[in-house]
């Protein structure tokens, strides 16, 4: 994952999926997810699978 | 689950979406609802909770989340990423011949709000919602629900309004989700400034995707408005 200031590739219409726990916040955008389907990640401590 | 951490790839298509094997058991599990399909751990009642995800433009996630992390970018699948646009375009026929409940009631690939109480399911469509942040109160079967909604960035999402047995009240603004009581909240459904700060709605299990889909796995469905 990379700190959201770097990202350089979003234009700010482009649809994003967001986790957000606990003051973490992760955000997959839907152009990636589209093609790789499942993330499995963790966000504060607790298991996570992102689907799209 | 139970102590099990399991990891999931994509496995195949059933009922218009993908579904996904685990490493652990090798069982097949829909991405859509979380429950096994078949495999060890069919019949065993394991499934996966579905948590609040956030549907959104860029723009809106940044001014919201400026410190948070982003998915990487990997350079060797970048000719197989594209340019998505939700709630646009049409599934393929090799798609549609999986679906085993088609509902012609919406188009296709319309975007909904799809609510799951348990008990009802109800599908609001993203393009009837008023373009900045706004608020439907519905009840679902007797079940109160409140939708925070800003249909210019796609974004809505279902929680209960009930908080230490009462029942709260919303309107919105371009600053956020109020409720009577002078507490502001944001899209996540948290307290941010007021009397509640600090509080939390209950997520009510909803999320953002096209109807098609809504449809087969919520054969249900009632939709807003009609």
């Amino acid at each position: 994952m990379i700190p959201a200031s770097s990202v350089s590739w979003l234009d700010g219409d482009d649809v994003v999926l967001g986790v957000v726990r606990d003051g973490e916040a992760q955000a997959f955008p839907a152009a990636q997810l589209a093609f790789h389907h499942v993330v499995n990640t963790t966000v504060a401590g607790e298991p996570y699978l992102v689907t799209y | 689950m139970d102590g099990v951490r399991y990891i999931f790839d994509v496995a195949g298509l059933y009922n218009g979406v993908f579904v996904m094997e685990d490493r652990q058991t090798g069982s097949v599990w829909t991405h859509y609802d979380g429950k096994v399909l078949t495999g060890p751990l069919a019949g065993t009642g394991v499934e996966l909770e579905i948590q609040l995800m956030l549907h959104t433009t860029w723009e809106d996630w940044l001014a919201q989340y400026p410190d948070s992390v982003v998915l990487d970018w990997y350079e060797e699948y970048a000719d197989r990423y594209w340019d998505v646009k939700p709630g646009t375009g049409s599934i393929g026929p090799q798609f549609q011949e999986t679906i085993l409940n088609w509902d012609d009631r919406l188009e296709q690939n319309v975007l909904v709000l799809g609510v799951d109480t348990g008990d009802a399911a109800r599908a609001y469509v993203i393009a009837e919602l008023p373009a900045e942040k706004s608020v439907i109160e519905d009840d679902l079967d007797g079940e109160p629900v409140v939708v925070f909604a800003e249909g210019g960035s796609h974004f809505a999402l279902a929680y209960s309004p009930i908080l230490d047995g009462s029942e709260l009240t919303f309107t919105a603004s371009s600053q956020g989700w109020h409720s009577d009581d002078g507490t502001r909240w944001d899209s996540s459904g948290a307290a941010v400034s007021g009397p509640l700060a600090g509080a939390r709605l209950d997520f009510v299990t909803s999320f953002v995707t096209e109807w098609y889909g809504w449809a087969a796995y919520h054969p249900d469905t009632s939709i807003y408005g009609e």
